[in-house]
């Protein structure tokens, strides 16, 4: 069930980062099932927000609450605990290179113990049905095009069922006309067929005209 | 002024000791991902070990068969039978034992398995490192030791010591044959001098180097690999440091467990 609680939260976080502030002060509460897109200017800055939230960048203060956990007092095993209920799509080149589509795709349920087999191979064939992918699962990751790439890299992210959906630039290094593709595949196919309820899904993109029709709610980090 | 010295010389001394332990941490990731393997019936880990096993093992089967017999038959033709024999009787079977069986045969499979096996993984892991697929890894939340260390750990476990058995066997054949035609020595009379002085104790202590040697081998390469940083210069680095380690303890080791357990003698 849906609740107004918060799956992500950010107290007073601000973010140096080679001798520049990235962050300063940053409140923010994500609530379970809601659809944020952060955007803004500069990618870096968009995608270190997400890189906060998987604990990969450490705040020079405040807390990342993820999961009920502040990500500051986790050691790297139970960081890793935390990572397998959140689903992360790469803006590019996320990819394994020397392993096939397939294996790529079921790389996060495979090593998640709490997932049963029948579960995600089962999720794992109507996800590639959807994401119009059985043609390409014995490819290697290498060799690829670029929105057979993000395809994948989506997929990827949402095997495990996630907790916690992160899109990192999901419509760049993609051609104009394969953008409303992934569009749809994020605004009506991921939530109606592979999200729970209660999965909260943040999206980081430079397109502002989707943020302002798809969002629940918008972070721009120029006013951040 | 001391004080800074000291500090130094005791950082120094832990971060020699902290990079010789360091590569000890994928052992308990390599046993519990087995062990998880068997209880959730997952293929995940079988199946990466059994390629593993086919790549260290299997693949390197010609090479060993090659050095086996080559060295084996090397051995009978340079050592100078008619002049020497130290005053032992079955001086064919006593070279083969003592030479070949106890020494050569740990030593030269180790390094069979460093120059196709520990090269090609650190390289391969150095590689992935420096393409940001070690951080992919991480961000999707998988441990890359568990992924890319455990199952290769137990492959050189398993592979090291049968490759070792297969070369001291064809080391065994050519030196018999080439016995047979230089010194006219009937085979089975260097079958039996060869099983007159070979005894269990050699079979163990075989088996303990070659153990040893692959988990040192495979511990070792992928201690390179996952620790590079993003910068080309570090395949080539890390390859050479990664060879030059593993022989070197090999060697250590190897002489370590000969003189405790036969220099007494």
């Amino acid at each position: 069930m849906r609740q107004d609680k918060a799956t992500i939260k950010f107290e007073n976080v601000t973010l140096d980062f080679e001798k520049e502030n990235k962050f300063i002060n940053l409140n923010l509460d994500i609530l379970q099932g809601e659809k944020v897109f952060v955007t803004g200017q500069n990618d870096k800055n968009r995608t270190t927000l997400l890189y906060l939230i998987l604990g990969v960048a450490k705040p020079s203060s405040g807390r990342v609450i993820v999961l009920d956990k502040n990500l500051k007092t986790l050691n790297k095993i139970k960081l890793f605990e935390i990572r397998k209920k959140i689903g992360y799509a790469h803006p590019q080149r996320g990819l394994l290179r020397n392993i096939t589509v397939e294996e790529n795709i079921l790389l996060p349920a495979r090593f998640n113990y709490s997932i049963n087999y029948d579960f995600y191979k089962a999720r794992y064939e109507k996800i590639i049905q959807k994401f119009d992918l059985s043609k390409y699962t014995d490819k290697l990751g290498w060799r690829l095009e670029n929105i057979i790439e993000k395809r994948t890299l989506i997929a990827r992210s949402i095997i495990h069922d996630p907790d916690i959906l992160l899109l990192d630039e999901p419509t760049t290094y993609i051609e104009e006309k394969d953008k409303a593709e992934i569009k749809y595949l994020v605004d009506d196919v991921l939530p109606k067929e592979f999200l729970k309820e209660t999965c909260s899904t943040i999206i980081t993109t430079e397109d502002d005209d989707w943020a302002k029709l798809s969002a629940d709610k918008n972070i721009d980090i120029n006013t951040k | 002024m001391i004080n800074k010295l000291m500090y130094k010389i005791g950082g120094g001394i832990s971060t020699f000791i902290e990079g010789i332990f360091a590569p000890l941490n994928i052992l308990p990731y390599a046993v519990s991902a087995l062990v998880r393997d068997k209880r959730e019936v997952r293929k995940t880990y079988s199946m990466l070990f059994y390629k593993e096993v086919f790549n260290v093992g299997v693949k390197a089967l010609p090479l060993s068969l090659v050095m086996g017999l080559s060295i084996g038959a090397l051995s009978v033709i340079l050592f100078p039978f008619e002049t020497i024999s130290f005053g032992i009787d079955n001086i064919y079977g006593s070279m083969y034992v003592n030479l070949l069986f106890r020494e050569t045969a740990p030593l030269i499979t180790s390094l069979i398995v460093i120059i196709r096996s520990s090269i090609g993984i650190t390289i391969e892991l150095t590689q992935m490192s420096i393409d940001g697929e070690i951080d992919t890894l991480e961000i999707i939340g998988i441990n890359p030791i568990q992924y890319l260390g455990s199952f290769r750990v137990f492959a050189g476990f398993l592979s090291v010591p049968i490759l070792t058995i297969y070369f001291a066997f064809f080391s065994l054949i050519s030196g018999m044959l080439v016995t047979y035609s230089l010194y006219n020595i009937p085979m089975n009379v260097y079958i039996a001098e060869t099983l007159d002085v070979m005894n269990l104790k050699d079979f163990i202590i075989l088996i303990i180097k070659t153990v040893f040697g692959g988990f040192t081998i495979f511990i070792i390469a992928i201690h390179n690999g996952l620790t590079a940083a993003k910068d080309r210069s570090m395949v080539a680095s890390k390859t050479i440091k990664s060879i030059i380690s593993s022989i070197f303890i090999i060697i250590i080791v190897n002489l370590l467990i000969t003189v405790s357990f036969y220099a007494s003698r």
